[in-house]
């Protein structure tokens, strides 16, 4: 019986975290395409380092303790604690677009009626209304998101297909560890060593040639 | 030239991209005729849904039949050459196989925007096509076929003064966008020769 439902809640999961689910993912770059128009990306080994980087002490890590937090106890307070820690106005953007997106679309699959909130604490709500698995959609979810970024880098650095594929092998291992910590936070373990990044998605406003929204 | 091929193990892979219209085949046609002698060739064909341009390619005699093969990649020219090139690679394993002691291979990409560019693993040497027809902004919104492709080619210089582009504004801008990396201006390639782009070609083999 538990293996049926651990089957239910991975196929469900990985078609939210899929690239063809509409959340409009692939335009939105958490300031990569800003890296990479600055230089301090050019190659696959910088990609790495930055993805490892956020995934530790930045934007992804915060967004898996909010969905944590949303999964756990899901409330309005929260969704407004969210709009307001994110570092920059396209960081705002991205995860409000992506979430409204999000919520529209599970909102009529599954016949939910979700606020539409920031994308991770979209994701959150979402998975707790059909009683998904908790480890699972925080480890599926932050893939997701690193797959979504190295991507999105594979298009404008370019990179090959095996680069690609292997930085997501590589950090799996990672997302893996850092989950468990994640599962164990608090909302004020939210925080940001990350500076760089969060500098290039403020300064992506203005980058002459934007390839990404954000 | 030795370097390149060498280094890759087979044939040097020269991926021209661009976008519908800008004269891709047209300058696949001349190159071949141009190196055809010197080099062995082969081309591959990336089109949308048709086989046009492979079967364009045999019409003027640009290469033998065996040598042209052409990929039909669907509703997305510009996964085939970048996220995902697995059919790319299918096809130039086939011609390996079938002409072994290739020196060149030209992969041409359907018509795409000025986005798209090829994954390393499939081009080692990448050549983006644009038209001054396509308006004197194109230089200005960049992207990575202009700013990092190897060579670029601005085709059809001889409709400049039918349409309002000023030639130097677009030649300046292009030197901003892309610093010291070669450019090619050319017109009607398939008639007045593309010398210039071989030279520069072969120098970065």
């Amino acid at each position: 019986m538990r293996t049926h439902m651990i089957t239910r809640d991975i196929q469900l999961l990985t078609n939210w975290f899929s690239p063809n689910f509409p959340t409009g993912g692939f335009s939105y770059s958490m300031g990569f395409d800003q890296l990479i128009d600055s230089g301090q990306i050019s190659n696959v080994v910088d990609l790495e380092c930055a993805l490892e980087t956020s995934l530790l002490g930045g934007a992804l890590r915060n967004d898996g303790i909010l969905l944590v937090q949303a999964m756990n106890d899901a409330s309005s307070e929260l969704a407004a604690y969210a709009s307001a820690v994110a570092t920059s106005a396209e960081r705002f953007e991205e995860t409000m677009a992506q979430g409204k997106s999000f919520v529209a679309a599970v909102n009529r699959l599954h016949a939910l009626d979700l606020d539409i909130a920031p994308y991770p604490i979209s994701v959150g709500m979402a998975a707790r209304k059909l009683n998904l698995k908790i480890e699972l959609v925080l480890t599926l979810f932050l893939q997701a998101q690193v797959s979504n970024i190295t991507m999105i880098c594979a298009r404008l650095l370019p990179l090959g297909q095996h680069d690609t594929q292997s930085v997501i092998l590589k950090l799996s291992n990672l997302i893996e560890l850092e989950c468990h910590d994640i599962l164990q936070s608090q909302l004020n373990d939210i925080s940001s060593t990350c500076f760089a990044m969060d500098m290039a998605s403020i300064l992506h406003e203005t980058q002459k040639v934007r390839l990404c929204k954000t | 030239m030795q370097n390149l091929v060498a280094k890759s193990h087979g044939p040097v892979r020269v991926g021209l991209a661009g976008p519908v219209g800008a004269g891709k085949t047209s300058i696949v046609e001349a190159l071949c005729k141009a190196m055809r002698d010197e080099y062995s060739l082969a081309v591959i064909t990336n089109d949308i849904y048709t086989k046009e341009d492979g079967e364009y390619l045999m019409r003027a005699q640009a290469l033998p039949l065996e040598r042209i093969s052409a990929v039909e990649t669907g509703g997305c020219p510009h996964t085939a050459i970048r996220e995902d090139p697995s059919l790319n690679l299918r096809a130039l394993d086939e011609l390996r196989t079938r002409i072994p002691d290739l020196d060149i291979v030209f992969i041409e990409s359907g018509g795409d925007n000025l986005t798209a560019m090829f994954s390393p693993e499939l081009a080692d040497i990448t050549i983006f096509v644009v038209d001054v027809a396509m308006g004197q902004d194109i230089p200005r919104k960049g992207g990575p076929g202009i700013t990092k492709s190897d060579i670029l080619v601005v085709n059809k210089t001889d409709l400049v003064p039918y349409i309002e582009v000023d030639l130097d504004v677009y030649k300046r801008d292009i030197r901003l966008a892309r610093k010291d990396k070669p450019v090619a201006f050319m017109s009607k390639p398939e008639v007045s020769g593309v010398d210039d782009l071989v030279d520069t070609l072969v120098s970065l083999m």
